[in-house]
């Protein structure tokens, strides 16, 4: 009786022991399985519960005109948002705010009504605006910082500095675009602990920082105060000539660095979203025209230079031209008679300019073309800059190719060619490579200027007797529009009539244009005007070149070059 | 053993003599707890003193950011009150109008004239790179 009753604790006991023994490995494994064999993953896991990373914007970098002033500055803003679930009285808050936040009152109800739980009220409000609705403390309005770019100026420059897409502040055009990569900066990154509201822990935590770089700034070459002027005058001729468009392109011939470059259209690129796209083109560096008369310069300057001709020399100008079946005549019926080289610039003759090129050759004036850079993009590196276009040498044919090339057609170019193109008579006969942007700097204050490119075209003392001879199509020929008093301007008139692409002949509108430069005797500023199909009036020497008497009046003032006469 | 003399020995009391004991040495460890707690006191007040430190730190970072928002704000402003659109509009506003005619005056022992732009910008490089 006794040894039963003794057995069965002691099994119990070895069950309850066989138990527990069991229980403890069973844990010792389990803690084998997560703290061996699955230590990184869970370690990881609690890495990703625990940690937060942030990525810390770059600032982007500021755009400068040559002077130091503001173009484009990113600035801290606001943006204000709502969760319409929580906002009691749509009416009356929206009468609170929408002034605020320049909405219209009952859209804006209509928004805070809304049975959504996120609407935006207004992205990138600068910081005081914002402080204004937040101080009324309205439940259900929420502010998060979010970084605005400004254009201080509004429409100034616009072309030339483009905009950047509001989400994330990435170039979309102009400079922004151009340099983008250069004006970001490299965002950084916070690696931190969470606090329980979600935020960082700071300092008690883990909080590791790798600081974003701001984005390098750009100095332009562009004169504020130039391109102001550059913009009304333009403005002003446009509206007066009832255009469709136009463009202006200053540059310093000694440097090649643009002061100025508008366009019309125009935009403001604080407001691009409500621009019409087209008014985005940059037409100065985009669209190509036959330069027509403004060509001449490079006939005349390739003969010269050739030796073919001298600006003395005479020519029997008939009323009428006609090589195989084109007959090519005067504008002005006046010119049947002889004409030294010089007149026959000053007078822009189209049949004297032929006999010239006829003096040439095809070839040379084929080189002298190229050498002048047209055919090729500039170099300015801005995106979607034209090449233009000189036709292949092979595909000239022997007489009228050349005849009308030398007079400005069969070959195409942009306002900012040409300006280059005036810019080799400007320079001393030496092309420099247009450029827009004069400095970049780093973060750090380091500097780094952009190279100049340059190649002789003409020799010296072609270049001054061109200078001569395009000063007398101001002072006596057909750019007296352009003169200014003060300073001698030289220059030439360009007026072709507009190629239709799609049908393949020439139509009724034109391109009335005139390049100059001033003074003469040491050219400081080049200035091509571009009128696209003006209604009133049709000479560039009516309606282009006194706006580029206007702007070297007041880029000269400007520059503080002093009156030589 | 020596024998006590007699007189010292009263009766019916025997003589005891103590057995050596353990001495607890109280001051060393008495010294040596203090010493433990002032060093986790002081690692605490000094991790304090530490935190306190970053968190006046993370408010000097915080107020550079603010003052440097507000420097943007105001060059900005600076901006927008030189455009020349402001400034013309502005001027126009008080009556002011272009001359027709501008007259040149010679200053007599004054060299070529206004500055010109590359001596300016000699002038504004420096400022540029000092940018935040």
């Amino acid at each position: 009786m006794g040894r039963p009753t003794r057995r069965a604790p002691r099994a119990r006991i070895v069950s309850v022991a066989v138990l527990i023994l069991a229980a403890w490995v069973g844990t010792g494994l389990r803690l084998f399985e997560v703290q061996v064999v699955h230590a990184d993953e869970y370690a990881e896991r609690g890495r990703d519960q625990r940690h937060v990373t942030e990525v810390l914007a770059a600032d982007r970098g500021t755009i400068f005109d040559r002077d130091g002033h503001e173009l484009a500055v990113t600035i801290d803003a606001v943006t204000v948002y709502a969760d319409p679930r929580l906002i009691a009285g749509p009416e009356a808050t929206a009468a609170l705010i929408a002034p605020l936040l320049g909405l219209d009152t009952t859209e804006l109800a209509a928004r805070l009504a809304s049975d959504t739980s996120f609407t935006y009220l207004s992205r990138q409000l600068e910081r005081e605006d914002a402080e204004r609705i937040e101080e009324l403390a309205i439940p259900g309005l929420f502010f998060t910082p979010e970084p605005a770019r400004i254009y201080p100026s509004g429409p100034l420059a616009a072309h030339i500095l483009g905009f950047v897409r509001s989400d994330d502040n990435e170039g979309l055009e102009g400079v922004e675009f151009a340099l983008n990569d250069l004006l970001r900066g490299t965002p950084g990154e916070l690696v931190g602990e969470r606090a329980a509201s979600g935020g960082v822990i700071i300092p008690l935590g883990q909080y590791d920082i790798v600081p974003a770089v701001r984005g390098r700034d750009v100095v332009l070459t562009i004169d504020r105060e130039i391109q102001y002027e550059a913009e009304v005058a333009l403005a002003r001729a446009v509206e007066a000539s009832d255009a469709i468009g136009g463009s202006v392109v200053v540059l310093d011939p000694r440097t090649g660095e643009i002061l100025a470059m508008a366009n019309l259209p125009t935009f403001d690129p604080n407001d691009f979203a409500n621009a019409d796209p087209e008014a985005f083109r940059n037409r100065a560096i985009v669209d190509i025209y036959e330069p027509g008369s403004t060509h001449k310069l490079v006939t005349v300057a390739a003969a010269l230079d050739a030796g073919v001709v001298r600006p003395a020399d005479m020519f029997d100008i008939p009323s009428e031209l006609v090589i195989d079946d084109k007959t090519y005549r005067d504008v002005s019926k006046t010119l049947n008679e002889s004409l030294s080289v010089s007149d026959i610039v000053a007078y822009s003759s189209n049949v004297g300019t032929i006999l010239i090129q006829q003096e040439l050759g095809n070839e040379a004036l084929h080189r002298y073309m190229v050498e002048f850079g047209l055919g090729s993009p500039s170099g300015v590196g801005f995106p979607g800059e034209a090449s233009g276009k000189v036709y292949p040498l092979e595909e000239w044919c022997p007489n009228v190719c050349g005849a009308s090339t030398a007079i400005g057609y069969r070959v195409s170019a942009t306002a900012l060619q040409m300006a280059s193109v005036f810019g080799v008579i400007a320079n001393d006969g030496t092309w420099l490579r247009p450029t827009l942007i004069k400095e970049l700097v780093g973060a750090n204050g380091e500097i780094t200027e952009s190279s100049a490119s340059e190649r002789r075209v003409i020799s010296s003392t072609t270049a001054a007797e061109m200078r001569l001879m395009l000063a007398g199509v101001v002072e006596k020929g057909t750019g007296t529009g352009a003169a200014i008093a003060g300073y001698r301007v030289g220059g030439k008139t360009g007026t072709t009539e507009k190629f239709l692409e799609d049908e393949g002949r020439y139509g009724d509108d034109v391109v009335a244009s005139f390049v100059g430069f001033a003074p003469v005797e040491d050219p400081r500023i080049v200035i091509a005007v571009t009128i696209d199909s003006p209604a009133n009036g049709e000479f560039g020497g009516d309606i282009a070149a006194p706006v580029v008497g206007e702007i070297a009046l007041s880029a000269l003032h400007q520059l503080g070059v002093p009156p030589s006469g | 053993m020596t024998a006590l003399p007699q007189i010292l020995r009263p009766k019916g009391l025997e003589l005891v003599v103590d057995r050596p004991v353990r001495r607890v040495r109280l001051r060393g460890w008495v010294v040596f707890t203090l010493t433990a707690v002032l060093a986790f006191m002081s690692l605490i007040y000094s991790r304090v003193l530490l935190d306190r430190s970053a968190f006046a730190l993370n408010d000097l970072d915080n107020q550079i950011n603010e003052t440097e928002s507000r420097y943007w704000e105001l060059r900005l402003e600076v901006a927008r009150l030189e455009s020349p659109q402001r400034v013309i509009r502005a001027a126009e506003g008080m009556g002011l109008v272009l001359p027709t005619a501008r007259i040149p005056v010679e200053a007599v022992g004054v060299d070529s004239g206004a500055a010109e732009v590359d001596e300016n910008w000699l002038e504004l490089k420096p400022l540029l790179s000092a940018q935040p």
